[in-house]
């Protein structure tokens, strides 16, 4: 058991959706010094060690509710392995030697690159904002009427300080992965 | 057609013509992009998540139709609607071939 856990790493690291290329880079980046890439699930990654290789990893972002079997069908047929998917998202890899650019890529146009970056993004941070709506706006409210009141006391404080935390740490996601949605527009949109 | 449609494909990318010329006999997905090889010398490739999205948005759109699943791969072909969008962009690109001097 002892020799089997050296062969196996495991590393905490989360990449915001709007980061996937930098995930991508990631899985490849290990791969190349030795550690394949084995499971996910979204925070926690698991690494086999294995020879040191060239590979490209690719990250696609579909339809939870789109034929899976059919999706890995057509990618395998032209070249991808086909890992796994957390939720909406697929891991494909492919030996990157002898490969040209466009072989390595997932994508052959820019609209349907972009139609996919919109989807993945809009999906999570509309229901952020959903929830930023029902659920964290009334309650700052409530709790600022009840500390005006001075009813509660402390309690009051305390909710309306962890509410008000939480509505911070949406706004700086959702405008993360907005400004990123734009970073990724521009590169996309210039680059063809 | 609708003014949507028209406005989403006409006119349509390399790509989006290829793939609804190809499908008016049925076809999967990886045959298509060997066969827009094959037609354009290798000047068009369709990589595979363009492949699959713009399957994907095209049945959605309803320009083809899902015929059957042969070995997990399914084999789509046109449909009325995208035969009279792919007329449409042919006399656009006759039109515009005729302009530049073409016969």
């Amino acid at each position: 058991m002892g020799g089997k856990s050296k062969d196996i790493k495991r590393v905490f690291k989360v990449f915001q959706l709007v980061d996937y290329e930098k995930e991508e880079k990631y899985l490849s980046e290990m791969h190349a010094s030795g550690w394949r890439f084995v499971d996910t699930n979204g925070y926690k990654y698991t690494f086999e060690r294995c020879e040191p290789e060239n590979v490209v990893y690719r990250i696609y972002c579909s339809n939870l509710k789109e034929d899976r079997e059919n999706l890995t069908t057509l990618f395998r047929d032209y070249g991808w392995e086909y890992l796994l998917s957390v939720q909406s998202h697929s891991y494909f890899r492919r030996p990157a030697e002898g490969l040209s650019a466009e072989e390595q890529d997932l994508f052959s146009d820019t609209e349907t690159r972009m139609g996919i970056v919109r989807r993945m993004i809009f999906a999570k941070v509309g229901l952020l904002v959903f929830l930023l709506i029902l659920i964290i706006v009334p309650n700052i409210l409530r709790f600022t009427g009840i500390v005006r009141k001075g009813s509660e006391g402390k309690w009051g404080v305390t909710m309306l300080i962890t509410y008000s935390l939480l509505l911070l740490i949406y706004i700086c996601y959702i405008s993360h992965a907005i400004r990123g949605y734009y970073r990724l527009k521009k590169k996309y949109q210039s680059t063809q | 057609m609708t003014d949507k449609i028209r406005r989403v494909y006409v006119p349509m990318t390399e790509t989006g013509f290829y793939i609804l010329f190809c499908l008016r006999e049925e076809m999967h997905g990886y045959s298509i992009g060997q066969r827009v090889r094959e037609m354009t010398d290798g000047a068009v490739i369709i990589s595979a998540g363009t492949m699959y999205g713009t399957l994907s948005k095209m049945e959605k759109d309803g320009l083809i139709r899902f015929v059957r699943e042969e070995e997990k791969r399914k084999l789509y072909c046109i449909t009325e609607l995208g035969t009279e969008v792919l007329n449409l962009e042919i006399e656009r690109i006759k039109r515009l071939y005729r302009n530049i001097g073409g016969n």
